[in-house]
């Protein structure tokens, strides 16, 4: 489980967090089943607030692909299956999109709005 | 979840000699040395007394035990551990192949096997006519001739194993994945051994803890037994799995039961890269592992595993799924330091 943030970004930190874990399950290198990292010791090592990664782990809850338990930590749903689904997808879109010389937030937008 | 990618050397005709011999020294051998010793001890059963000594303290026997006690821990020790680790070890050695690690423990088994063959039955021999257990002679003079014998019987079985060439595996190095200035990022992912080696290390275990019992039962020092048997479980259960993290202080590993931790900080980091273990021809097994050629690695399984070359030359490898991204953020931070 890779998770990755840029501080210089306008996303917010929180975003960033859920976003690579929506990543890593897109990419195919995590499970249904898998636990994700603790949130303690992903605050550490990328040196952020403890909440901040709580609130990423919440966000991914509120989505269904997290299960939240006392005590067994954050947990990915079988909800994250559609997500690896769209994998293929994803990379042709986007491989499209580059073509087309759409920038990434134009085409996220774009997603967004024809999802509404 | 997906299953470790195996480094899988074919069946050669070198190989398959190589497993043959393997397991001539370590199954038929002891089976042949055990059971002419099992029979001797039998047909001396009527001459001894009721009970015999069975462990000794310098010279003197301290523990006492019926004569049966001797071909059952011929036939446990003498053939029981050499199976058992040869049941343990095949397994991965087929498909890892037959190397020097393989030649090396069934050359130390077959060794043990002498050692345990010789030193019992001289041990219970000594006792024939005797009223008294208690009346038996030291023991110096018979172990030390079996140790000897051990040794010679373990070089005998170096030998006659053949010296392998195994074919050499892919090393591919850590592609450094992109990061703008500033980023920050973290790797972490749990490697655990295989469900097969779950079960045959507990399986040696149960086997440690039951020699230990019966160690109890039949000697007076009943304590070390069970000490190695509690050691030997406590370490099994503090290896079996372990966290990897990769960030910007280096390389992790952290055991999932207990405090084991093993760090290469980044700085020391000079290259990672991705390589497939074959945890058996390589490490010898699996656990916390030094090969023979000096690479000291925390191997869980045979297949795909993230090397990292240190600063003076130490190797570090660790056994885990998607090295490649590991390795990748590695490099990544490395260069960015």
């Amino acid at each position: 489980m890779l998770i990755r943030i840029d501080p210089g970004s306008d996303v917010p930190l929180f975003a960033q967090v859920a976003a690579s874990v929506r990543a890593e399950v897109a990419a195919g290198r995590a499970q249904a089943g898998d636990r994700l990292p603790a949130a303690r010791e992903v605050a550490e090592s990328l040196d952020i607030n403890l909440h901040t990664v709580l609130r990423a782990y919440q966000d991914l809850r509120d989505e269904g692909l997290v299960d939240l338990r006392r005590g067994r930590g954050a947990v990915l749903t079988p909800a994250v299956a559609g997500l690896a689904e769209l994998r293929d997808d994803i990379a042709r879109l986007a491989e499209r999109a580059r073509a087309l010389g759409l920038s990434p937030d134009a085409l996220a937008s774009l997603v967004k709005e024809s999802l509404r | 979840m997906t299953t470790p990618r195996q480094a899988r050397s074919e069946t050669t005709e070198p190989m398959r000699r190589a497993r043959t011999r393997f397991l001539i020294v370590t199954i038929a051998v002891p089976a042949l040395l055990v059971a002419g010793a099992v029979a001797l001890q039998l047909a001396w059963l009527p001459e001894l007394p009721a009970t015999v000594a069975t462990h000794w303290s310098g010279s003197e026997p301290d523990g006492f035990g019926p004569a049966w006690t001797y071909p059952a821990l011929t036939v446990a020790i003498g053939l029981g551990v050499p199976a058992l680790l040869a049941a343990v070890t095949v397994p991965q050695a087929v498909p890892d192949g037959f190397g020097t690690t393989t030649r090396l423990l069934g050359a130390v088994m077959l060794g043990v096997s002498t050692l345990i063959a010789v030193s019992l039955t001289w041990a219970v021999g000594m006792q024939r006519g005797l009223d008294d257990g208690a009346d038996a002679a030291g023991i110096g003079v018979p172990m030390l001739v079996a140790a000897a014998a051990g040794v010679v019987a373990g070089v005998v079985g170096w030998f006659v194993q053949p010296k392998t060439e195994l074919p050499e595996t892919e090393v591919e190095p850590g592609e450094a994945i992109e990061l703008v200035p500033g980023e920050r990022a973290v790797w972490v992912r749990t490697t655990a051994v295989a469900t097969p080696a779950l079960v045959a290390i507990i399986a040696a275990v149960v086997l440690v803890a039951g020699a230990a019992v019966v160690l109890g039962v039949t000697s007076s020092s009943a304590t070390w037994g069970l000490w190695i048997a509690a050691g030997a479980l406590a370490l099994a259960a503090v290896t079996l799995a372990f966290r990897v993290r990769v960030d910007a202080t280096g390389l992790t590993a952290r055991s999932l039961l207990g405090v084991i931790r093993f760090r290469v900080p980044l700085e020391q980091v000079r290259r990672a890269e991705v390589v497939q273990v074959r945890a058996m021809a390589e490490f010898g097994g699996i656990g916390i592992r030094l090969a023979p050629d000096g690479r000291f690695g925390i191997v869980l399984h045979s297949g795909t595993a993230l090397q990292v070359h240190r600063d003076g030359g130490r190797v570090f490898v660790v056994t885990v799924e998607d090295a490649a991204t590991a390795a990748g953020l590695l490099s990544a931070l490395q260069r960015a330091r």
